[in-house]
């Protein structure tokens, strides 16, 4: 016999099909729901339904977007010289919360990664070298992860878009603000010395 | 709770939860084997950088309770310039996958963790041609595996090799003469040259091939035996050597 009621159940196994929700997580989410107030738990719903009809991607960055180009492309403030590629859109937020980069923003939705089958054509590179080609832009920096699948991306693009004449930067590899060199990890100590640069 | 020290090279990780990571290890004193690395995935951890591909590491592994944990690392090779050179990378990917596909989980293999750790260190310090190291270590992981290809004689009659042009056949394992080579599909013609080279990356000293000089047409057809030989002795294709093969395709 199923313990919970059948919409209960069935809200309980969609809930455990989200990233980093389990079943004891979903059943408590799922008892949240029940006896939050009517219409919170449908304005929940409506939210979820209203990001799948009127998001979809901006067509020049290909960052989440309600328009067809984005607020950030349409900008006429940034910098249209200076190209910011990152791997996934909740790349993009974490650079513009720190409001340093006044440039656009290129969005690959991943990164190369030989083990695991991914290759460049599935990102939106080749979207990339179209803009590049329609724009007069000077500079692209390259920040993906410093991770294995991340270096193999930055390197790869690299390798495509010096020889066009454009520069090609990589966000600094090595030890965060606040950290003591006691407990830092070696690997990245040593990436910290390569990154070094003249005070 | 009962914990080991291990020298472990990082061969394929994949994330675990929010913050954690399982890591597929091949060490040198217990063979492959799967472990978590606990808040990896978390800025400024101590096992991020170290849990990386291709990192050689000095490990303390702690008994979980289906896999074990790695409680501490110390960093022995980050292999930098592997990461720096992307031709690098892909090989280096390539072996490490290979490595997973052709070990399986415990068994002793302290012989294959000295041969990937060689090749990645002379990828390293770029010692000749990356594809030389590539090969020889294909060749000589199959050998350990007991998937040698049969170089000096016929795989079928067993007559001797005497220097002639001949057909290798991956399926068949090896060499086969031309009384034998009828009717076996999937043959790769080859050259005098190509044997040669094949015997020399094989029991050449690893350290010593940096020298090797290759000869035109030979690579191809090496890479072509190589690569049959491993698809057939994996049973499925290696992701990166789809890459790899991107990537020589770039190289000039």
């Amino acid at each position: 016999m199923l313990a919970y009621a059948r919409p209960l159940a069935r809200l309980i196994g969609e809930l455990e099909k989200l990233p980093g929700i389990g079943p004891k997580s979903a059943q408590r989410v799922a008892y949240h729901i029940l006896r939050m107030p009517k219409s919170a738990a449908l304005a929940l719903a409506e939210a979820i339904a209203e990001v799948q009809e009127a998001v979809r991607f901006c067509s020049v960055c290909f960052n989440f977007s309600e328009d067809e180009v984005c607020s950030i492309c349409r900008d006429p403030r940034r910098n249209k010289t200076t190209i910011c590629v990152v791997a996934e859109p909740r790349d993009l937020i974490a650079i513009e919360k720190t409001g340093e980069h006044r440039g656009l923003y290129h969005v690959l939705h991943g990164v190369i990664s030989p083990q695991d089958g991914i290759m460049p054509e599935q990102l939106r590179i080749r979207e990339l070298l179209q803009r590049l080609d329609q724009s007069e832009t000077a500079e692209v920096i390259v920040a993906t992860n410093p991770t294995v699948e991340g270096d193999a991306t930055a390197l790869y693009l690299s390798k495509l878009l010096k020889p066009l004449g454009i520069k090609v930067t990589r966000l600094a590899h090595g030890l965060p603000l606040g950290a003591d060199l006691d407990y830092a990890d070696q690997a990245t100590i040593i990436s910290a010395l390569q990154w070094r640069r003249e005070m | 709770m009962a914990s080991v020290s291990l020298h472990a090279i990082v061969l394929r990780r994949r994330d675990l939860g929010e913050t954690d990571r399982i890591v597929t290890l091949l060490s040198q004193e217990s063979g492959k084997l799967d472990a978590v690395a606990k808040g990896a995935r978390k800025p400024g951890s101590k096992s991020s950088g170290a849990s990386e591909l291709f990192t050689l590491s000095h490990i303390q592994l702690a008994e979980g309770r289906r896999l074990g944990i790695v409680t501490q690392w110390l960093v022995l090779d980050a292999f930098t310039r592997i990461r720096a050179e992307l031709g690098l990378l892909a090989r280096a990917s390539y072996l490490c996958e290979l490595t997973d596909k052709l070990v399986d989980d415990g068994e002793p293999c302290g012989e294959v963790y000295d041969l990937l750790r060689g090749a990645l260190s002379l990828l390293e310090i770029g010692h000749g041609h990356p594809d030389t190291v590539v090969h020889a270590y294909e060749l000589r992981l199959l050998e350990e595996r007991g998937y040698a290809p049969a170089l000096g004689c016929c795989v079928r009659c067993g007559k001797e090799w005497k220097g002639s042009p001949a057909a290798f056949s991956p399926m068949a394992g090896g060499l086969l003469c031309r009384a034998c080579r009828g009717g076996v599909e999937a043959t790769v013609m080859v050259r005098p040259a190509t044997i040669q080279t094949m015997h020399t990356l094989k029991s050449g000293e690893l350290t010593e091939l940096g020298a090797m000089e290759w000869k035109p047409g030979v690579a191809a057809e090496v890479e072509a035996c190589l690569n049959g030989c491993v698809r057939v002795r994996c049973e499925r294709d290696i992701r990166s050597a789809r890459f790899l093969e991107m990537v020589r395709g770039t190289e000039v």
